[in-house]
């Protein structure tokens, strides 16, 4: 047997997420869908930059909901319901093991933007703002550096196919800061302290959203901010100090997403040890990924099973979970403790492979889960 | 008043803040500071780049070298130390010969005959050993007080002394606690690290159902202590276990090392003591 069997093209309860942008989808949940797309609508159409933490236990979906904003056409979507231009999403982990904390993040971020969508984004708003003869005077109003407005402006002029430039720039935003380098783009100094990376990043962010034209809104995710318990005071103070300025430099236009999973000894009141009230203060908004109701579960499920990209030929109202049982879903729902997303993307796995495996299961009841219970790991016993 | 550093507590003191300045306030405020010359200064050496990851190298030679003008060239106390060995063990019965050990051997020693001074037993009550190991105190405590050594104190005690002698701020001293915690969380990050990788590339849906509730278990399920829940989630699923043992038997080696070591303790206790520097009255 395989999953055609089941009426199903693979397994709907994915455990790593897919490579295929088409293949990311959103099901259940639809409490804290509906409460990240109002903040994301209010950065749409509003300007002030603001910081949200979302938080929720391991597995609950913070990482899930990144990926989803970031890598599918959600936000194209929201962003012409609304009739504004689109937003960037960029989702990038919180570097833990560099000594360099601000510089690794950076480094991250434009891995995540690449080097050829910056320049294509700053030529986008030269070709703009050129012709009425504003680039220049545009760019000096957004930077907050002498050097990193000569850095743009250049950016802005350079011919697309001057290949070498263009890897002479690339190799010193990625922080060569070679004599040499240096030479050959006639900048006086290289992206080497926190502050330039701020001015850096902030420059761009406020070039991108320049009256809200190109892009509407800039949708920054750090993912696994809880491991900042790991960096010492040091790096932790520097990396909040990096954020804090982030946000001061860019007033407009940028919404940080904190993705926090509380842990031993880190919860979110012991935030402000890292965070400082300054930019403590400034996370107002809180999203909660709560644990999901039994009610919610199931509709998770049955929103997976039936999804087109899964659900491969019409099942009857009345078997909509098919191949399981209604009774056999809820009845793995009560006895697999806590709900997580993932708990639960583990435990219908577990099952379905072993009824693949059992041939001859046209569908999973109650009996057929009782078997195979000991198999799963999650199984309250 | 003598110091005798043990391993655990020198790695901390300079890996807390990646910086050996509490090395230098000690210098000021002690007579003289003591490393034993067995065992410690190999565990200094063993264990201390463990807590520095993606360490860039000229910075770990600079750290090789304040261990060699620190712990090799100044701290290490050569005096034959036989005798308080001995005795130590036949009073104790400690069956294992570790840096503790011959740290608080070395203790024994010099509050009764070692360092400068001219006269037996002057140094009754004055020598402290420091350390962050969380068993000594249960395996040594009552030796080191029947005994009129001195104390047994932790870097944390070290670092509000300084605070007390204004050497440092209360912030400094809060800070210290925060990278102190910090250094007992990379060893957990970095499991939860392995385990991520694991988890991508291990095709068994048993096997990564059975990984993410070991992550559960070990970085945010509080609801029992650790090693309890450890043994209850490994008997239930005992044939698993072995399997996955089997298979990934390094990882499964960390794991148990960390659940162990006590490192959620030392986390509990210093987030107890960060927790407490509101009680310090300071003049």
């Amino acid at each position: 047997m395989d999953y055609q069997d089941y009426k199903l093209s693979e397994n709907p309860f994915r455990l790593t997420p897919p490579m295929n942008p088409n293949n990311i989808i959103w099901a259940g949940m639809h409490g804290v869908k509906a409460q990240l797309e109002k903040r994301i609508r209010i950065a749409m159409r509003t300007s002030a930059s603001r910081i949200i933490i979302n938080w929720g236990a391991y597995g609950s979906g913070k990482t899930h909901a990144a990926t989803y904003f970031t890598r599918t056409d959600r936000l194209k979507k929201i962003s012409q319901e609304l009739n504004v231009a689109e937003a960037m999403s960029i989702k990038v982990s919180l570097p833990r093991t560099s000594k360099d904390v601000v510089q690794a993040f950076w480094r991250a971020l434009l891995g995540q933007l690449s080097f050829k969508k910056l320049v294509e984004d700053i030529h986008q708003l030269s070709d703009r703002l050129q012709p009425l003869g504003y680039f220049e005077t545009v760019v000096a109003s957004l930077a907050n550096d002498n050097a990193i407005e000569q850095l743009f402006v250049q950016l802005g002029k350079i011919e697309k196919d001057d290949t070498e430039l263009l890897e002479n720039y690339e190799r010193y935003l990625y922080g060569d800061s070679t004599k040499a380098t240096l030479n050959k783009l006639g900048l006086p100094l290289g992206i080497a302290d926190d502050e330039q990376v701020v001015n850096l990043i902030s420059t761009l962010l406020n070039c991108l959203t320049y009256e809200k034209q190109q892009y509407s809104t800039v949708l920054l995710w750090i993912d696994e901010f809880e491991d900042i318990d790991t960096l010492n005071k040091t790096s932790a103070d520097r990396f909040t100090t990096f954020l804090r300025q982030l946000i001061d430099k860019t007033p407009n236009n940028l919404t940080l997403f904190l993705n926090f999973t509380p842990k031993r000894f880190l919860n979110i009141e012991d935030l402000s040890v890292y965070m400082g009230d300054a930019l403590l203060s400034r996370a107002a908004v809180r999203v909660s990924f709560e644990e999901p109701t039994i009610e919610e579960a199931v509709n998770y499920v049955d929103e997976l099973l039936n999804h087109h990209i899964y659900r491969i030929d019409d099942v009857k109202e009345s078997n909509r979970f098919y191949p399981f049982s209604a009774d056999a879903i809820e009845y793995v729902l009560r006895n697999i403790g806590r709900h997580s997303i993932r708990k639960i993307n583990e435990a219908f796995s577990i099952i379905l492979e072993l009824a693949l495996l059992a041939e001859k299961q046209p569908e999973i009841g109650i009996p057929f889960v009782d078997s195979i219970s000991n198999e799963i790991i999650a199984w309250e016993r | 008043m003598f110091a005798i550093i043990d391993a655990c507590a020198f790695i901390n003191l300079i890996g807390a803040c990646d910086d050996d300045k509490y090395l230098d306030f000690l210098e000021y405020e002690f007579k003289k500071i003591f490393v034993a010359k067995d065992k410690v200064a190999d565990e200094i050496q063993d264990n201390m780049f463990k807590n520095f990851l993606n360490l860039e190298s000229s910075r770990r030679e600079e750290i090789e070298e304040i261990i060699y003008q620190r712990v090799r060239a100044k701290y290490i106390c050569w005096e034959d130390t036989k005798d308080c060995q001995d005795f130590l063990s036949q009073i104790t019965q400690y069956p294992k010969r570790n840096g503790e050990f011959f740290s608080v051997a070395l203790s024994l020693y010099l509050s009764r005959v070692g360092g400068e001074g001219k006269e037996l037993c002057e140094k009754l009550f004055a020598v402290h050993l420091v350390t962050d190991d969380l068993g000594i105190s249960n395996d040594f405590g009552e030796f080191f007080r029947i005994n009129q050594i001195g104390n047994i104190l932790d870097t944390i005690d070290i670092v509000t002394f300084l605070y007390l002698r204004e050497r440092i701020t209360k912030g400094d001293l809060e800070n210290y606690c925060i990278s102190l915690k910090s250094l007992y969380s990379r060893a957990l990050a970095e499991l939860e690290a392995q385990l991520e990788k694991i988890r991508q590339h291990e095709k068994d849906v048993k096997l990564i159902s059975f990984f993410s509730e070991i992550m559960n278990i070990l970085q945010y399920d509080n609801t029992e202590p650790l090693d309890q829940k450890w043994k209850d989630f490994t008997r239930e699923n005992s044939s698993i276990h072995r399997r996955a043992k089997q298979k990934y038997s390094n990882f499964f080696n960390l794991v148990e090392d960390y659940i162990t070591d006590g490192s959620l303790n030392q986390i509990a206790r210093i987030e107890e003591r960060r927790k407490q520097i509101v009680h310090i009255w300071k003049l």
